[in-house]
């Protein structure tokens, strides 16, 4: 990770100090005194640290050393210093910024939270629908389609098909469900994402029937594992699975 | 007021740096020499620890937590090389020392 920043200094104040003899031209009149203060600027300013003087002669034109400052000089450098202080603005970057990443972690957490709970309770829900299905349920599901070889080592599914299912009747371990009219198929070579966004929404506006012929699905490995299995397998049927169910029979 | 932003050294070869007073400290010549010395006596008295722990370590077996560039000091040269690495840095940062102090003497006498 990199951090680009800035040492920057904020000068406090200055002064003309003409009783003063420069150390350096040994001639009275010309020393400046300065007291200045260095920060760190990244997004905004922070960390000052200590304050320093820096002293001039117009006289000599020279800056005179630190280790040259004799006690008259660094007497009136403590007194000016003594009357400046650390502007609060200079820690700004330390409060503003740690509350901003803590806002954005805050904001990440409670979001996080909410969509865990969100998918707790749908995963509660559809548990219990699909523990005793009623005629009319929906289901947004796939039924896995078939598996195909694609290599020695490697196998696919295909014709996945995914639609929704109505629940129509229910007989013994058999939940009878005929799909809708609009369907997506997964291929190996053109796989589907369910997850991306109104893929599901998309199917249901555009479902307007639903077909005549039930197909029997297991509601034992329905219920244990959320399978959304043919009850009479044919050759190389894969499990397919249900999504999410909804209980609302006035809608279709 | 010259630019107090380029550390290049002037007509007394000195650089900007040499022009700031913080405190009393900025008058002497030996607060450098001093924490250099103190800093590269705590690098080889830390160079020593870790060479006698890793020498244990290797006599007794066991596992020993390593930072990567100890680690790789070790996979290279074996146990000596992070403490001689160490001493190496201690030895540049007391001469570091060495030369401020005599630059500050230099101005001293100026």
């Amino acid at each position: 990770m990199i951090f680009i920043y800035q040492i920057r200094s904020l000068e406090h104040k200055t002064e003309a100090c003409p009783d003063l003899i420069c150390p350096m031209c040994n001639q009275q009149g010309g020393v400046h005194l300065t007291v200045r203060q260095r920060y760190v600027w990244w997004i905004g300013p922070m960390c000052p640290s200590g304050k320093f003087g820096i002293a001039w002669c117009e006289r000599c034109g020279d800056r005179i050393l630190g280790v040259k400052w004799d006690r008259s000089l660094r007497e009136r450098y403590k007194s000016i210093r003594s009357t400046t202080s650390t502007p609060l603005r200079l820690w700004r970057g330390m409060i503003v910024i740690p509350a901003f990443f803590l806002l954005v972690i805050l904001a990440v957490t409670y979001f996080g939270k909410r969509h865990e709970a969100q998918r707790a309770a749908n995963e509660q829900q559809k548990e219990a629908l699909l523990a005793a299905p009623l005629p009319g349920d929906i289901y947004r599901a796939h039924d896995g389609g078939q598996m195909v070889k694609i290599n020695e080592n490697s196998a696919a599914a295909s014709n996945d098909v995914y639609a929704l299912y109505k629940v129509v009747g229910r007989s013994g371990d058999s939940v009878f469900v005929v799909a809708g009219n609009a369907t997506r198929i997964s291929t190996a070579e053109k796989p589907i994402n369910p997850y991306t966004d109104g893929f599901w929404e998309e199917i249901e506006k555009e479902t307007t029937a639903f077909n005549g012929k039930p197909i029997a699905i297991s509601h034992q490995s329905m219920v244990k594992y959320g399978y959304f299995s043919r009850l009479m397998k044919s050759k190389d049927d894969m499990p397919g699975s249900i999504m999410s169910a909804t209980r609302n029979h006035d809608k279709k | 007021m010259k630019s107090n932003k380029n550390p290049v050294e002037d007509k007394y070869g000195a650089t900007d740096a040499d022009y700031e007073y913080s405190g009393a400290a900025s008058r002497s010549a030996w607060p450098p020499l001093i924490f250099s010395g103190l800093l590269a006596a705590a690098l080889v008295a830390v160079a020593w620890l870790r060479y006698d722990d890793l020498r244990q370590w290797e006599l007794t077996g066991g596992s020993i937590r390593m930072y990567a560039i100890e680690r790789l000091c070790y996979e290279l040269g074996g146990v000596w090389l992070f403490p001689v690495f160490l001493i190496c840095c201690a030895v540049l940062l007391f001469y570091a020392g060495i030369k401020q102090y005599r630059h500050r003497r230099r101005l001293i006498r100026l």
